[in-house]
């Protein structure tokens, strides 16, 4: 099996195919902190593409509360615990990913889920790490805690639905790194959603055929940033496109967070299929329930995002989220404000860091009507 | 079916050997098939009496273990097989153990299915999809007839999606569709806009059809991974599913207008696999019981 370098888990691994990464990568930062589940994100991806007859337990995109919301259900658990022990030597991982833990006859480790485990998309919703102990609340910060995590597909550099396809039917754009299921040539054998750990690929129960997430393609090709990144009413997310290891740009907000201040990192490097949905960890959450989730890089960056507020660079690059609805492929910090430039070089937007505020009159005399917000 | 024994899979696998190797004979599992003059084939009622007159070889099936994804554990332990035909056409009548009738393709649901592989043209290629040996064997063409449980009663039944996997599914509005709940999939599915959401449909997917002329998909296959559906259709069948058992048959024109299909001699010798799939067993695609490349005696 070929030998490719994985640069989350930092070391060689086993992949089907050779190492081929494509001439730019789709990537997105969510950041957990602002995120209020109110699956605003869900509902735009659920109307734009999976609301057809046969797509109904379709999630391309969802929100789940951890630690106990799952979709489907124990996702993640489930292939956690096929892994075995997951250990990390410094910020190498010593562990083995899926695709080297894979079975004979088989080509990556995975399970099939069964259609329970799509019964319940919102399960666990706002559940709890724990019990609130009486009058724990009164007496100061209490231990229990959850946060939310949006999920999509990763367009992973190492896609293990691609790897499990026999039939080769899933595909890499070369342009864009986004991943892609040929519907001409799927045959709906669900190796794919056997294979994937975030368990991304869903099986169409009309057409007989298994569809993923496209990162709105058709949007990315216009400069447009997919629907679940415009619609994001919390403004925690941002899409963008990560340069190759060694090739950062420091204006790129993308390589910005993610490679060079490193305060996004990707969920469950240790599968190993170099994920490209960057998470800014939620940093009130125990740290062991982190380390799990995230690897090791999880220290620094709840350490460099607690210092956000006074780090005026890392503060612009984080207010371009939700600013435009145009791919921003680079930045500049203007004083206390930011301006996003889009592939053209234009400028998209800029974002003061503190929005000025306007009080207007409790009556609007024009229209002859109290106003409800006055701010 | 789980109660192959570990002894009998070696058995198998000694069998298989056998079969495979030019220098064993053949006889042991050689299909010879009736020549019933020039009267129609019985090919849509597995129970005439037509078939008893035809000799039946009992094929012990093999795990497909070639390549990943495989089977490891064999669920289906042999398929007999009868073979009739008259000047025009060649059909099989194929019967296996299956406890369960598996075609309900929902999340976690595959279906039950057979198929003969035939060579295509004088090379002589690999039973396993035509794929190129390690031995130097090149690629070669294969011409692929495939039952689907699944499809048979989509044709007895009508289509069957998220009507009939889900009827008591409540659901309040799909975009494009005609009517009201339960939206209905022959009436409600009518307007183009509803391919939108159907992505496999809009591209003209054959797995995709919601409506289908028969059970049987002819395909074409030159190595592992290569299998495509063959733009013209000839081979036709029926499957029929009772007290654990599958008979199934599978009929095609020993010569057709195809140049996608295999050619068979009007009478003398040739040869093909066969395949089977336990859908409850998860069996899919490449995930299969198998015999490979045995002979076919086509007779008088």
């Amino acid at each position: 099996m070929p030998k490719v370098h994985n640069w989350q888990i930092n070391r060689e691994m086993d992949y089907p195919y050779e190492e081929s990464r494509p001439k730019k990568q789709v990537a997105y930062v969510f950041d957990t902190n602002k995120c209020i589940e109110c699956q605003t994100c869900s509902i735009a991806c659920k109307t734009t593409w999976t609301s057809g007859k046969g797509q109904e337990y379709m999630f391309w995109n969802n929100v789940e509360t951890k630690p106990y919301g799952f979709y489907p259900l124990g996702w993640d658990v489930k292939i956690l615990e096929k892994l075995g022990a997951q250990e990390w030597a410094g910020g190498t991982y010593a562990g083995k990913t899926v695709f080297e833990s894979a079975a004979p006859g088989e080509r990556v480790l995975g399970y099939q889920p069964g259609e329970e485990d799509y019964a319940s998309p919102n399960v666990g919703e706002d559940d709890v790490s724990e019990v609130v102990q009486k009058g724990a609340f009164f007496q100061g910060i209490h231990k229990t805690w959850m946060f939310y995590l949006a999920r999509i597909c990763n367009h992973c550099t190492y896609p293990a639905c691609l790897a499990s396809c026999p039939r080769k039917a899933i595909y890499k754009r070369e342009e864009d790194g986004v991943v892609l299921i040929d519907q001409t040539r799927c045959r709906g054998y669900r190796e794919c959603v056997k294979a994937c750990p975030y368990k991304k690929v869903f099986f169409n129960l009309m057409t007989r055929v298994s569809e993923k997430c496209i990162a709105c393609y058709p949007l990315l090709e216009r400069g447009k940033q997919p629907r679940c990144v415009e619609t994001c009413i919390g403004r925690i997310r941002l899409q963008g496109w990560l340069s190759r290891a060694g090739e950062e740009k420091r204006d790129n907000p993308i390589d910005y967070l993610v490679r060079i201040r490193k305060v996004a990192i990707p969920l469950y490097p240790q599968y190993g299929l170099e994920p490209n949905v960057y998470y800014v960890p939620p940093i009130h959450v125990p740290r062991e329930f982190l380390l799990q989730m995230f690897g090791p890089a999880v220290d620094a960056a709840v350490d460099t995002y607690r210092k956000a507020k006074d780090d005026k660079e890392l503060l612009a690059a984080l207010l371009l989220f939700g600013s435009s609805d145009q791919t921003m492929t680079s930045f500049k910090r203007d004083g206390d404000a930011v301006l996003g430039y889009n592939a053209k070089g234009e400028q998209v937007v800029r974002v003061p860091f503190k929005e000025p505020v306007y009080i207007r009159p409790y009556f609007d005399e024009k229209n002859n009507v109290y106003r409800h917000n006055i701010t | 079916m789980r109660n192959v024994t570990a002894v009998a899979r070696v058995g198998l696998v000694v069998l298989a050997a056998l079969a495979w190797s030019p220098a064993a004979p053949a006889s042991d599992f050689e299909i010879v098939a009736k020549h019933i003059g020039s009267g129609p084939l019985p090919t849509l009622n597995p129970n005439d009496p037509k078939w008893k007159s035809a000799a039946e070889a009992e094929l012990w099936l093999l795990p497909q273990n070639m390549i990943a994804p495989s089977l490891i554990q064999l669920t289906i332990p042999w398929l007999k097989v009868r073979a009739l035909c008259n000047d025009t056409d060649i059909a099989f009548r194929l019967e296996w153990p299956d406890p369960t009738q598996d075609y309900v393709l929902d999340i976690g649901g595959f279906s039950d299915g057979v198929a003969i592989e035939f060579p295509i043209g004088p090379a002589d290629p690999s039973p396993f999809m035509g794929h190129p040996s390690q031995d130097g064997q090149p690629a070669g063409r294969v011409h692929i007839v495939h039952w689907k449980a699944t499809w048979q009663v989509d044709m007895d039944k009508g289509f069957q999606g998220v009507d009939q996997i889900y009827p008591n599914a409540w659901w309040d509005i799909y975009p494009f569709l005609n009517g009201a709940f339960p939206f209905l999939t022959e009436q409600s599915l009518t307007a183009r806009e509803t391919l939108n959401y159907s992505p496999g449909a809009y591209v003209g997917n054959p797995v995709s059809l919601t409506k289908r002329k028969t059970p049987v998909e002819e395909l074409i296959a030159e190595g592992f991974g290569t299998l495509t559906t063959q733009p013209r259709q000839d081979a036709w069948g029926v499957g029929l599913w009772r007290a654990g058992k599958w008979t199934v048959i599978l009929a095609r024109p020993k010569v057709s207008k195809d140049a996608m299909d295999s050619v068979l001699p009007m009478q003398g010798e040739s040869k093909r696999a066969f395949a089977v799939w336990n859908g409850s067993d998860q069996d899919r695609g490449a995930r299969k019981h198998y015999f490979p490349w045995t002979s076919l005696k086509i007779g008088p």
